[in-house]
């Protein structure tokens, strides 16, 4: 009551009280547009040609013809192989959001429960590999997986494989190459979604008579869930939209939604084409995340 | 009396076309924005990147500017024929380039697209020593080099030596390094498959296609990294297909681990054109360059350095280079529509993709 | 030892912990008896070592050495799921994805049993702390004191051989704090179940346990009922932890009978006092409680008692009690004296004063 009184008669009524909200939304006004701009021109604009691309026709070699036509879309979506195309590329991002999930998460509880004066260290040690850029990784990865990399050389060396075994240059590689590159980002997700998980609450579980397993079923994983959820659904969609690993690690035999529009896009010059499948990659992924989020939003209450 | 009005009149006539030419070279300065403070005008070519563009700027740029002081050339490069074809689309409406060097299949594309510009014979006299083959019946861009599809070996690491492309066909799992369609490499290798089986590849694709899916295990890549030369020299696979000119450039760098060798069952070429253009404000300029790459001296210049075959007659090869670059009079050539193939390239992709890589 | 170990619902035996890369154990020879039904506080200043010991009685914490006895049955090496004692944690610790109820039908459930029986059973705990109503609300939504009772409840629920409180009300207000200390006492008292309370808060323990260990650095400095520890503290710590003491230097001590000695107290003169048994030198320190000691009215005559004079030089006022810093005329101590008084009569600062005791309430201590 006080307080109002002497704002009231400080300002002298309500208008100037107005009159300050105002400011104060020009205010958050000037600080959101710099943002708005950049995402305006840096991403809305460019959606918006590459939509209007994506109903342009792809002529006789390769020619370009501006007209309003669905046919891209057809062909995209009536064509089985394009069907495959995204059921690889869906493939992909469970696979990889799989394995980086149930690699990362006892990393990232050790990580989040460690007292250890390194504690901080050994985080940085963990999200390093970010950064060294994604094409030194996977070269390092050819490195390794190639016929003549350090598992075929062991594996032939010890004599368990007579030839080597195709690892690079196929779907194999790029997952374990896309799972270690994709790993740090499960891990910082993790660690920062552990948030809720505290030692005392596992201890409480023990003293009431719940063995390890069951307290790691019980208190663990349910708390440490939306972690899990948001490191699974980061990884899945970075691995969805990767390009760099799948193309120098696929050998041309991965096809998935992102090699495939720069195929379209760089190489047969179909743009119409490449911007109908980038449309359908949006499309259909924005409504698997939205679809997700629910399901965890869900799950969390 | 007479002889002095005369003298008189063309003396102002003189005068008349020295200002014109002024105002002439003014104009293109102020519009083009590429005059130097030394009067120079600058000519931007787009072309390929790497080895080409270092060749290139050596063996063909450097001979221009002594040659023409009056002109100075920039030089943008691309990745591939398709990423500058985009640039020039995105560009249409007001070009930064004068000159494109790309693909023949390509430039094809852009030329029923409005992108580049037909040439003003006059302008580019060397024209006239175009071999057949290198022009363009409208009378847009030449040919500037030609290539062919080589097998590449790797001789410390592969078993057997190879001599044609049927060869591919008897190599061990694994080793063969081969860029998939739509790589115009791959839609080469059909070509000449099919010219092996006997058939037209402009009847029937479905026999070639059917035995380049036989190689499937054979295959390590089909997507060589970083490119199929470096896949060979290092060992990642012993056999590959690959272009002659840039084979031969790494072969000689490769210490002795990168070998070309010419297919005896059949040369494939490819063809990159020079093109001016469209809407460029240097026409003048672009058709001085492109006459010149098309020169006696220029051709042979860049012949030798990087070991494509001259488009023009009158080139005159070192016996040595000679004898690494495929003679375009060679009997053995299959001979590649690439302008009927730019129609077909999205069709082939998808039985490449479908039955070769996939089955 | 071992005898009455066999009568002792909790018996804890040279118990020692020592954090590996530490050299300075946590705990030492810890030796704890505690009876049927007893609630017993581990009091002591932070870093005591009072927590360590409770969480190895949990099971929490592996003993480096030592063994602790529930009903005579070693359970030293038995994991915390098999002890079947119930904790309640400093944070309380109620899972936060479930609800009130689940929370407290935990244990029971750990333990196999009907759903609905379960269910019945925390219901009926929840009901104790009257807490039924909140059934099926989320822990978050509760208050502190809210929380507190249903970490209780949970922990009680599984009808455990040993509650253990972690200083269970250090989040609580000061005043929520007063009524709970009440409640969890009469609680435990209905349920019968034997207690052990860590806490650093002296009137907390005072005020609840039926016996008070007082630890500092790892080791048990007095084991003891309340009101024990604080008339008869076996040591400086402990007579200065519990309650607010003026220490007089005393010396010539010399032991006249079983725990009485002479002694020459500053100030005070000669006097006989009793005191912890066993005190070695002549010099020892006499503990005087402020509220024993007395302000004297001018010209009052107290023969028998030790009397000193001096200055106030300091004076607060906390309400019920007027505090006064008092320079003796030896100059050499400051003592304090508490006095429930009358605001009015407050002495200014700068008066002269008499003071003194009875020197039966005084307790003789070994130098700390």
């Amino acid at each position: 009551m006080v307080t109002l009184q002497t704002t009231q008669l400080r300002t002298g009524g309500l208008p100037v009280k107005e009159k300050r909200s105002a400011k104060q939304r020009a205010g958050t006004l000037g600080l959101i547009l710099p943002g708005s701009i950049g995402l305006f021109v840096g991403f809305v604009l460019p959606l918006i040609v590459m939509i209007r691309m994506s109903f342009n026709q792809h002529g006789t070699g390769g020619q370009l013809v501006e007209t309003l036509t669905f046919e891209n879309y057809g062909r995209a979506l009536s064509d089985p192989f394009y069907w495959q195309v995204i059921g690889n590329t869906l493939w992909l991002g469970l696979l990889c959001g799989g394995l980086a999930v149930i690699l990362a998460y006892p990393i990232a509880l050790f990580l989040t429960r460690t007292t250890s004066k390194w504690k901080g260290v050994l985080i940085a040690l963990a999200i390093a590999p970010l950064l060294t850029s994604a094409v030194a990784r996977t070269y390092g990865w050819i490195a390794i997986l190639g016929d003549q990399g350090i598992i075929n050389g062991f594996l032939m060396d010890t004599g368990l494989l007579s030839g080597p075994i195709r690892l690079n240059n196929d779907m194999p590689g790029v997952i374990i190459a896309l799972v270690e590159i994709l790993m740090p980002y499960a891990i910082l997700a993790m660690i920062s979604g552990f948030g809720r998980l505290n030692n005392s609450l596992e201890e409480a579980a023990g003293t009431l008579g719940a063995s390890r397993f069951k307290v790691f079923m019980r208190v663990t994983l349910p708390l440490t869930l939306p972690g899990v959820f948001t490191g699974f659904l980061l990884v899945f969609v970075l691995s969805i939209s990767s390009f760099v690993t799948p193309r120098l690690m696929g050998g041309g035999r991965v096809f998935i939604l992102a090699t495939e529009v720069y195929n379209e896009a760089t190489q047969t010059l179909n743009w119409p084409l490449a911007s109908a499948l980038s449309v359908i990659l949006l499309i259909l992924f924005g409504l698997l995340v939205a679809g997700y989020q629910q399901l965890t939003k869900r799950f969390e209450d | 009396m007479s002889t002095n009005r005369r003298l008189t009149r063309n003396k102002r006539l003189l005068t008349i076309g020295a200002s014109i030419v002024a105002m002439g070279t003014l104009a293109s300065c102020a519009s083009s924005g590429g005059g130097d403070a030394d009067g120079q005008t600058t000519i931007t070519v787009l072309g390929y990147t790497a080895i080409f563009e270092d060749n290139f700027t050596q063996a063909v740029i450097e001979g221009f500017e002594a040659q023409h002081p009056e002109y100075n050339v920039e030089y943008v490069p691309s990745q591939n024929s398709a990423e500058m074809l985009g640039k020039l689309r995105s560009e249409a409406s007001n070009p930064t380039v004068d000159v494109a060097i790309l693909d023949q299949s390509v430039a094809n594309t852009g030329i029923q697209e409005g992108v580049f510009a037909q040439l003003d014979e006059a302008a580019v006299p060397n024209l006239a020593n175009v071999v057949d083959m290198g022009l363009n019946a409208e009378g847009y861009g030449p040919a500037m080099t030609f290539d062919n599809l080589v097998l590449l070996v790797n001789p410390e690491e592969a078993p057997e030596e190879i001599s044609s492309i049927q060869d591919l066909w008897d190599a061990p799992d694994n080793s063969v390094a081969i860029p998939a369609a739509p790589d115009i490499q791959g839609i080469a290798l059909t070509a000449l498959t099919a010219n092996n089986l006997g058939a037209d590849y402009q009847e029937d694709i479905q026999p070639a296609i059917d035995e380049l899916a036989l190689l499937q295990p054979k295959v390590t890549s089909w997507d060589p990294q970083p490119d199929v030369y470096q896949t060979v020299t290092s060992g990642s696979a012993q056999y590959a297909v690959g272009w002659n000119a840039r084979g031969q450039v790494f072969s000689d760098q490769s210490d002795g681990r990168l070998q070309v060798v010419q297919p005896d069952d059949g040369i494939a070429f490819q063809v990159n054109t020079i093109n001016m253009v469209e809407g460029t404000e240097n026409a003048e300029g672009a058709q001085a360059f492109i006459d010149y790459t098309l020169s006696k001296e220029s051709q042979e210049s860049f012949s030798s350095a990087m070991f494509y075959a001259p488009t023009v007659k009158n080139a005159e090869l070192p016996e040595e280079v000679q004898a690494r670059v495929a003679d375009p009079q060679d009997p053995n050539i299959v001979e590649i529509d690439w302008i009927w193939m730019a129609d077909q390239r999205d069709a082939w992709t998808d039985l490449w993709r479908r039955t070769v890589i996939g089955g | 030892m071992t005898s009455t170990a066999e009568q002792m619902h909790l018996s804890v035996q040279n118990l020692n912990k020592t954090y590996p890369r530490t050299e300075v154990p946590a705990v030492s020879d810890i030796n704890l008896d505690v009876q049927q039904g007893d609630l017993v506080a581990l009091l002591g200043p932070s870093g005591c070592g009072k927590t360590t010991t409770l969480r190895m009685i949990a099971g929490l914490l592996e003993p480096s050495a030592g063994s602790i006895r529930v009903k005579g049955k070693e359970v030293t090496s038995t994991p915390v799921h098999k002890r079947g004692m119930g904790m309640v944690f400093q944070s309380y610790a109620l899972f936060p994805h479930m609800s009130v109820l689940d929370n407290v039908s935990f244990g029971l459930e750990m333990r196999g049993g009907g759903r609905r029986g379960n269910r019945k059973a925390a219901k009926a705990a929840l009901d104790m702390v009257q807490l039924g109503h909140l059934a099926e609300r989320r822990p978050a939504a509760l208050s502190g004191g809210q929380q507190q009772r249903i970490a209780l409840a949970r922990a009680l629920a599984i009808e455990p051989t040993l509650l253990l409180l972690d200083e269970p009300l250090s989040n609580l207000d000061a005043k929520l704090r007063e009524a709970m200390r009440h409640e969890i006492r009469s609680i435990q008292q209905r349920s019968g179940t034997t207690t052990l309370l860590v806490t650093h808060d002296q009137d907390e323990a005072l005020d609840m346990a039926d016996k008070i260990a007082i630890m500092e650095n790892g080791i048990i400095q007095q084991y003891d009922a309340p009101q024990e520890i604080y008339e008869h503290p076996t040591n400086k710590f402990v007579a200065n932890f519990v309650g607010k003491a003026n220490f007089i230097p005393s010396t010539s001590v010399r032991q006249v009978g079983e725990g009485r000695y002479s002694i020459e107290a500053g100030a005070f003169g000669d006097l006989t006092v009793p005191g912890v048994v066993g005190i070695k030198g002549d010099r020892a320190e006499l503990v005087l409680r402020p509220h024993r000691v007395r302000l004297m009215a001018d010209g009052e005559v107290a023969a028998d008692r030790p009397r000193a004079r001096g200055q106030i030089i300091a004076s607060s006022y906390t309400g019920n009690v007027v505090s006064y810093e008092m320079q003796s005329s030896d100059n050499d101590r400051v003592i304090r004296i508490d006095q429930l008084s009358h605001p009015a009569d407050r002495l200014p600062v700068g008066a002269e004063i008499t003071v003194s005791f009875d020197p039966e309430d005084a307790y003789l201590v070994a130098e700390g």
